[in-house]
C-alpha cells in the first residue's frame, strides 16, 4: 500500500498554500509535516483527505488516481483528526464516542447491529477516562476534551492493527493540550499502527520525545 | 442511519430545551400580540388568523433553521461525515425531520388553544392545521439548505431570509388559497394537494442538493 502525492498546488483564499510538493509514503511510513504558522500544514492533510481541492497536481492510492469513482474506497482507507475535536458539549463522553465510533465505522452493509455490545468504558480507559464517562462534554478540560477525540485511533475500523481499513491516518496537531502520560500513550498508539502496515502523516508543532523519534521515517517542513 | 441521526438530533434537543421553548414562546407571543393591537372584531380576526399564523411559521422557520448547522461546522462534525461513508443525504433527510419535529409539532399540538383567541371555526381549523402539517416540513428544508449555503460566510444574518423568502411563495399561496377556499365554501380544495406534491418534491431532492452543498462549502 502506498500514498503518493505528486506535484500538488493548493490554493487558499486566492493565496498559494502548497507549491509543487510530492512525496511518495509506502507501509509503515510515518511522515512527519512541521512549518510555521499559516505554511500549510493543515491544508496539506485537508487536501489528502479530499476537504480541500487541489489546482494542480494530483494524489494517488496505491497508484491509482483519487477519483470520485474510488472516493468510497478513499473513505474506507483514510482516517482524518483535525484540530477541531468533533465531539458535542451537550452530550457525556460515552454518547460522543459511541456517535464517532458509529460514523468512523459506517458501512452501509453492517453497521446496524455493531454497536449493540459497544463498551464505551473499557475504550475510555485507554486514555483514563473511564471516570469520565457519564460526564457531559461542556464540563472538561481542553485537554480532556482532545483526549476523547483522539480516542478515534481505538475504534474497530480505524487502525492497521485491528482491520485493515482507515490505514492511513492524517492527524493534525494530534499532541497539543495532551499531558506527557496521554502523549506517551498516544505515540505507543501510532507507533503499533505503522510497525502494522499503517501510514501516519502527521502535523506537529509539538517535538517529539527521544524515545520516539524513531517513528519518524519522512519529515517536510513547508516554510522553506 | 435515519434512526440513529434521529436519535441523536433529539438527544441533543433535548439537553438543550430552549431550543425547543424559544421557537414556541416566539409563536405565542407574536400570535397573542395580534388580538390586542387589532381589537375584539371577531370576523376580521378569522378572516386574518390564517395568514398571521402563516407569516409567524415563516419567521419560526428562520428562528430555527439559521445557524442550525453552525454547531456541527464549528466542532468539525462535518468535516467527519464527509470523510466518513456516512450517506448524507439520509442524514439530512434526518436533520430536516428532527428540525420540523422540534420547532412544528408542539406549535401544532398548541394551535388549537390559540384558535379560541380568534374564534377560528372548527374546519378552517382542520385545514389550517392540515396545510401547516404538510407545509412547514418544506419550509423547514428549504431553510436548512440555505443555512447551509451560507454557512462558511461571516455576518450572514441577513443573507438567509433574502434568500430563501422567494422560495416560501408557492407554499405560502397554496397554503393560503386552500385556507381562503376552506372558510367560504366548507370543502378540502385540490390547493392542498399540490401542498402535499411540493412536501414529496422538497423530501425527495432537497437532502441530496444538501449533501452537494455541504462539499462545496466545506471545500472553499
Amino acid at each position: 500500500m502506498y500514498l503518493t502525492a505528486d506535484s500538488i498546488t493548493c490554493y487558499r483564499n486566492k493565496q498559494k498554500v502548497l507549491d509543487n510538493l510530492s512525496f511518495t509514503l509506502n507501509s509503515g511510513d510515518f511522515m512527519l509535516v512541521t512549518g510555521n504558522n499559516g505554511s500549510g500544514k493543515s491544508t496539506l492533510l485537508r487536501c489528502l483527505c479530499n476537504l480541500c481541492p487541489i489546482e494542480n497536481g494530483e494524489i494517488r492510492f496505491d497508484n491509482r488516481m483519487k477519483s470520485d469513482e474510488i472516493e468510497d474506497e478513499f473513505k474506507n482507507r483514510i482516517l482524518y483528526l483535525g484540530h477541531k475535536n468533533c465531539i458535542n458539549d451537550d452530550l457525556t463522553c460515552a454518547e460522543n464516542l459511541k456517535f464517532l465510533f458509529y460514523i468512523d465505522c459506517y458501512d452501509s452493509d453492517t453497521s446496524k447491529d455493531k454497536f449493540k455490545d459497544f463498551d464505551s468504558k473499557k475504550i475510555l480507559s485507554a486514555l483514563g477516562l473511564s471516570e469520565y464517562s457519564n460526564r457531559k462534554v461542556s464540563t472538561l478540560s481542553e485537554g480532556t476534551k482532545k483526549k476523547l477525540s483522539l480516542l478515534r485511533l481505538w475504534a474497530p475500523r480505524n487502525n492497521a492493527i485491528e482491520s485493515n481499513n482507515k490505514s492511513i491516518w492524517l492527524l493534525d496537531e494530534p499532541l497539543n493540550s495532551l499531558d506527557t502520560a496521554s502523549k506517551k500513550i498516544i505515540l505507543k498508539r501510532m507507533l503499533s499502527h505503522t510497525e502494522y502496515g499503517g501510514i501516519i502523516v502527521c502535523a506537529s508543532h509539538i517535538e517529539f520525545p527521544d524515545e520516539f523519534s524513531f517513528l519518524i521515517t519522512k519529515n517536510i517542513d513547508l516554510s522553506k | 442511519m435515519i434512526l440513529d441521526t434521529l436519535k441523536k438530533d433529539f438527544l441533543l434537543f433535548y439537553r438543550n430545551k430552549t431550543s425547543i421553548l424559544l421557537p414556541l414562546l416566539f409563536f405565542f407571543l407574536i400570535v397573542s400580540i395580534f388580538p390586542l393591537v387589532l381589537g375584539p372584531d371577531v370576523n376580521l380576526l378569522m378572516k386574518i388568523m390564517p395568514g398571521i399564523i402563516w407569516i409567524i411559521s415563516i419567521l419560526t422557520t428562520l428562528l430555527s433553521s439559521h445557524n442550525f448547522f453552525y454547531d456541527d461546522l464549528d466542532s468539525g462534525i462535518l468535516d467527519l461525515y464527509l470523510t466518513s461513508k456516512v450517506p448524507l443525504s439520509s442524514m439530512f433527510f434526518s436533520k430536516i425531520i428532527s428540525c420540523w419535529v422540534v420547532t412544528f409539532v408542539p406549535l401544532l399540538i398548541f394551535l388549537p388553544i390559540i384558535s379560541i383567541m380568534y374564534s377560528l371555526d372548527a374546519f378552517v381549523l382542520m385545514i389550517l392545521l392540515i396545510t401547516l402539517f404538510v407545509g412547514t416540513p418544506t419550509l423547514i428544508g428549504i431553510g436548512l439548505f440555505g443555512s447551509l449555503l451560507i454557512i462558511s460566510l461571516p455576518r450572514n444574518n441577513i443573507l438567509l431570509p433574502i434568500i430563501i423568502l422567494p422560495f416560501y411563495i408557492p407554499v405560502l399561496v397554496f397554503a393560503a388559497d386552500s385556507i381562503s377556499i376552506a372558510s367560504s365554501m366548507h370543502i378540502i380544495s385540490p390547493q392542498l394537494y399540490i401542498l402535499v406534491a411540493l412536501l414529496v418534491l422538497a423530501l425527495a431532492f432537497l437532502p441530496y442538493l444538501m449533501s452537494l452543498t455541504l462539499k462545496i462549502t466545506i471545500n472553499n
